[in-house]
């Protein structure tokens, strides 16, 4: 987990520092700078000196939690971050929940219905979910459910609780797209088990039989999937949070992308990487748990 | 970004194209395939010709012909859609029919290129550390997780403000995309060669002696072509949408380039009022990527040797 | 002495690629209390079939076409796999033949034997996890209590299939189904779920139907042996009859083929050809494209099980063959 850490940032740090161009350039956002500026960075950063010196510096800034302070807003990066953190976890919270209840249930009625109307839906439907763009997906439920039917909240974060109802959804589409494919799949690969025989030979009801045998197997595939999904999660929140401007991490991206505020690009980036990992521990955990089999190696 | 692929490799016979033979026959049988074969041969060619689909529309045929009034003085920016514009104009008074249609180059390029250069690298890394396992795979295998370790999109996002906007060229954003997505590739490639050399029939084509080039070519090859080719066409599906998503937050292509997801970029703040500048190249985007998607689901089915019969 | 189970010209009919076989035709058998019964025959025979199909457990493309299967005096063949559920429990156990795949890998052993207490018998938690440890004592798995909190893949595949008998134990059936008990075991290993069987059949009065392919385990336990061959039975006979003369050239070729130690590798006598497919099975008596007997009629007639001597034969020439 740690070697992965500084093999990481290492690799964010070459993205900025060691490509050809000007660092100075790609920290500050390609724009013009007074040359004091100019002159601040290159000290703050030692870009005159060689790259292992850079290195060191840039991870000891890190690991003290210094990320700078913003050449557009003047404000410290890491402020920023704390500002706009705990509304993004609310969001992406809501979003995971979503697309668990939902995907997992969509994915088990497809399931037991197999071939059925219902699994074909959720077939279909699910595989044109994952074709559609993020940002479309965003943009046409704003439309259609914010604007014309006027029944959720479209932009900022003014009406409480609603207003992360619709963003929410359109975050977790699509994931809960996946989650129900996977489950599915899951679930009907489960059901052919020889240990689901075994649990019909000892006279088992059958919603025993799937809901405690069958499906707790099933949805093992799902928690892989989770790790890969915090993925999606963190670039869909950069769109959503920027359509329905919601002032969490993904906005402040989203703004620094337009504003050419790379610092803030780059230093949301390595919260990401240390974030990631925090989850993909979190998953593995709970993985872990659900299967027995991977306890004893 | 892309469904997790298992290699499926199986205890499959090389007969000279059987599996390939035993494929086709299922995939002629498929609706799904040939529902993504049409629309993928459409995008391609609207890619390669779009003039050909073009010169149909009454309005002018040069995308870039653009005027904010018409010949009589009235506004021509954002008009719905009509019999002289088929999809409407845009925010400058741009036949919108002729930007989507030249639009589809764009996606179509980055997505084959950038699979290609992740591939490339897939195959190469992937292969030799699936081939010769020991240290050469203990490294790449590392240094796959590194860069899974950093999320994708922001990883991209990182890389192409970095690299700048002095005209972010196509060629670059395929670049930083292909490079991004080379650890899936190589990840399949690995797991699928794996798969191969642990069968015994190399086992014994490397005790009768056979060299390492006709392994590869006679066995390994032909049997892991399989879930690669599933791979890059859902890859190609998914880096269109990611291009477009790229684009739509500004960081991918750059006007003057056309790009579906940056025509809605440029449409942001007038997609309530003038719905169809979403519209239409969503829905364009969408049904590429689905076409992609589709052909990959479709192929993936018929290789599977447990669904033949 | 009342049979526990009885099987009465059982067919069971299966979808396959479109077509409809009959894995198993005209199959009947009974099994008394306390009666070890043997069904043996090669892979593709239908014996495992015939086991599922008494239990109702046939996959989804398969039904019983016509014949009963009588537990404890009652037909069942007829019932919804709902009701057939809730008769299962506590007159009919099976155990699988990979105790690997046959064992959920996500609950711990203890789990699985007492979840049936839980259910059936409405018993505390405790109580049933207390019941599980005994049952697992009394299959011989020793330090039953840290076992039984362990989970399917930390244990020997001996112990698994041990736990699987425990499993179908654990309600006092009046029928134990063993489909393959000891394949997948190593030989040591099968001696003693042998021995496991045996004491249940004595100690507990415990029927038991056992399914194999294998006739050293046969000779060992069984009272009675019924053969099967593509479907159907075709000799049903006394084990000792049986081993000391089986009268179906099937049989017969069958002993001839196991190898003795004091035969010259060149004198072994396979079985000639191999068993069809389900869907291509030979016309009138299935044996006579390898039976070295075969007359005409072998080839247009399917001979029925008739008494000959103090066995049941299918075979029209059973009175003038001897092994």
């Amino acid at each position: 987990m740690i070697p992965v850490f500084f093999g990481a940032s290492l690799l964010v740090f070459l993205m900025v520092f060691a490509l050809p161009g000007d660092p100075v350039r790609a920290i500050g956002g390609q724009r013009a700078l007074p040359e004091a500026t100019v002159q601040a960075i290159k000290a703050r950063y030692r870009l005159d000196e060689p790259l292992v010196v850079q290195y060191v510096a840039y991870m000891s800034d890190l690991l003290r939690g210094d990320l700078g302070e913003s050449f557009v807003s003047r404000r410290p990066v890491r402020d920023m971050f704390t500002e706009t953190f705990p509304n993004t976890a609310r969001l992406a919270l809501f979003a995971v929940t979503i697309e668990l209840i939902i995907g997992i249930s969509a994915g088990i009625l497809a399931a037991l219905r197999r071939r059925g109307f219902l699994d074909m839906l959720v077939l279909v439907s699910t595989t044109i979910a994952i074709a559609i763009p993020i940002f479309v997906i965003g943009f046409t439920l704003q439309l259609l459910i914010g604007v014309e039917w006027g029944i959720l909240p479209v932009a900022g974060l003014g009406d409480g609780f609603q207003s992360y109802i619709l963003p929410a959804l359109v975050l977790a589409s699509v994931s809960l797209a996946y989650v129900a494919r996977l489950t599915r799949t899951g679930l009907v690969e489960s059901m052919n088990e020889d240990y689901v025989r075994t649990a019909e030979a000892k006279g088992l009801p059958r919603h025993r039989v799937v809901g405690q045998h069958a499906l707790r197997n099933s949805v093992l595939p799902v928690m892989t999937f989770l790790v890969i999904d915090f993925g999606f999660l963190l670039a869909g929140a950069i769109v959503v949070e920027g359509i329905f401007n919601i002032n969490g991490v993904g906005n402040a991206v989203f703004r620094a992308i337009s504003q050419r505020d790379n610092l803030v690009i780059i230093s949301f980036t390595l919260i990401a990487v240390v974030v990631f990992m925090i989850v993909s521990l979190i998953v593995d955990l709970a993985h872990t748990w659900l299967d027995p089999r991977l306890r004893h190696d | 970004m892309t469904e997790p692929v298992a290699a499926e490799t199986g205890t499959q016979e090389v007969g000279r194209g059987s599996l390939s033979a035993d494929a086709w026959r299922a995939l002629r049988r498929s609706p799904r395939f040939w529902l993504a074969a049409v629309i993928m041969a459409l995008a391609m060619l609207m890619a390669i010709w779009p003039q050909l689909f073009v010169s149909i529309s009454p309005a002018t045929h040069d995308p870039f012909d653009c005027s904010l009034r018409a010949d009589d003085g009235s506004f021509q920016d954002r008009l719905p859609p009509s019999a002289d514009h088929w999809f409407g104009t845009d925010v400058q008074g741009c036949d919108y029919y002729a930007r989507v249609m030249y639009g589809a180059r764009a996606s179509i390029v980055v997505g084959v290129g950038a699979t290609l250069v992740a591939l490339l690298i897939g195959l190469a890394l992937g292969g030799i550390g699936g081939y010769y396992r020991g240290w050469p795979d203990a490294v790449i295998s590392r240094v796959t997780d590194l860069f899974f370790a950093v999320p994708y999109v922001v990883g991209a996002i990182l890389l192409l403000t970095v690299i700048g906007d002095e005209g972010r060229s196509t060629l670059q954003v395929l670049l930083v995309i292909g490079v991004l997505s080379w650890p899936l590739a190589s990840r399949i490639v690995r797991s699928s060669v794996l798969g191969v050399t642990q069968q015994e029939y190399v086992e014994a084509a490397r005790a009768v002696g056979a060299s390492d080039a006709r392994i590869v070519t006679r066995h390994v090859l032909p049997n892991s072509f399989a879930p690669v080719f599933v791979f890059s066409m859902i890859s190609i599906g998914a880096i269109i949408g990611v291009e477009a998503t790229l684009s739509f937050l500004g960081v991918g292509l750059q006007l003057p380039a056309i790009s579906w997801g940056l025509m809605i970029n440029t449409a942001q703040s007038y997609v309530f009022d003038s719905p169809h500048l979403l519209l239409f190249p969503g829905l364009f985007v969408t049904l590429t990527v689905l076409a992609f998607l589709l052909l990959g689901d479709a192929l993936r089915d018929a290789f599977d040797p447990r669904l033949q019969r | 002495m009342n049979p526990v189970l009885e099987l009465n010209e059982l067919t069971v009919e299966l979808s396959h690629a479109g077509q409809i076989v009959r894995p198993v035709e005209d199959v009947s058998m009974t099994i008394e209390e306390g009666k070890v019964v043997a069904l043996i025959g090669e892979s593709g025979s239908g014996k495992t079939m015939t086991a599922l199909a008494a239990m109702g457990l046939l996959p989804e493309s398969a039904h019983v076409a016509s014949g009963a299967v009588i537990v404890d005096g009652t037909d069942v063949a007829g019932l919804s796999n709902k009701e057939r559920r809730r008769l299962r429990a506590g007159t009919m156990g099976m155990v699988f033949q990979d105790p690997l795949s046959a064992l959920n890998p996500v609950y711990s052993v203890g789990w699985q034997i007492a979840e049936q207490f839980r259910v059936h018998e409405n018993m505390s938690r405790s109580e049933a996890n207390e019941r599980a440890v005994g049952l697992l004592r009394s299959v011989g798995i020793p330090d039953p209590e840290r076992r039984s909190g362990e989970y399917p893949h930390q244990l020997s595949g001996g112990m698994r299939q041990r736990v699987m008998i425990a499993i179908a134990i654990a309600l006092h059936p009046k029928v134990l189904i063993a489909d393959e008990p000891t394949t997948a075991l190593d030989v040591t290993v099968q001696a003693q779920i042998l021995e496991l069987l045996d004491e249940l059949r004595h100690k507990q009065g415990m029927a038991i139907w056992l399914i194999t392919h294998d006739l050293g385990v046969v000779a060992s336990l069984a009272d009675e042996v019924i053969l099967m061959y593509a479907g159907r039975a075709v000799e049903s006979a006394s084990a000792d009859r049986y081993f000391s003369k089986p009268r179906h050239p099937y049989g017969q070729a069958l002993r001839a083929s196991v190898p003795r130690l004091s035969q010259e590798i060149d004198d072994l006598h396979p079985v000639a050809g191999t068993p069809p497919p389900v869907t291509a099975f030979p016309s009138g008596c299935r044996f006579h494209p390898r039976c070295p007997y075969a007359i005409d009629r072998c080839r247009t007639e399917v001979p029925l099980l008739r008494s000959v001597d103090d066995v049941l034969v299918a075979c029209h020439r059973a009175e003038e063959i001897h092994g």
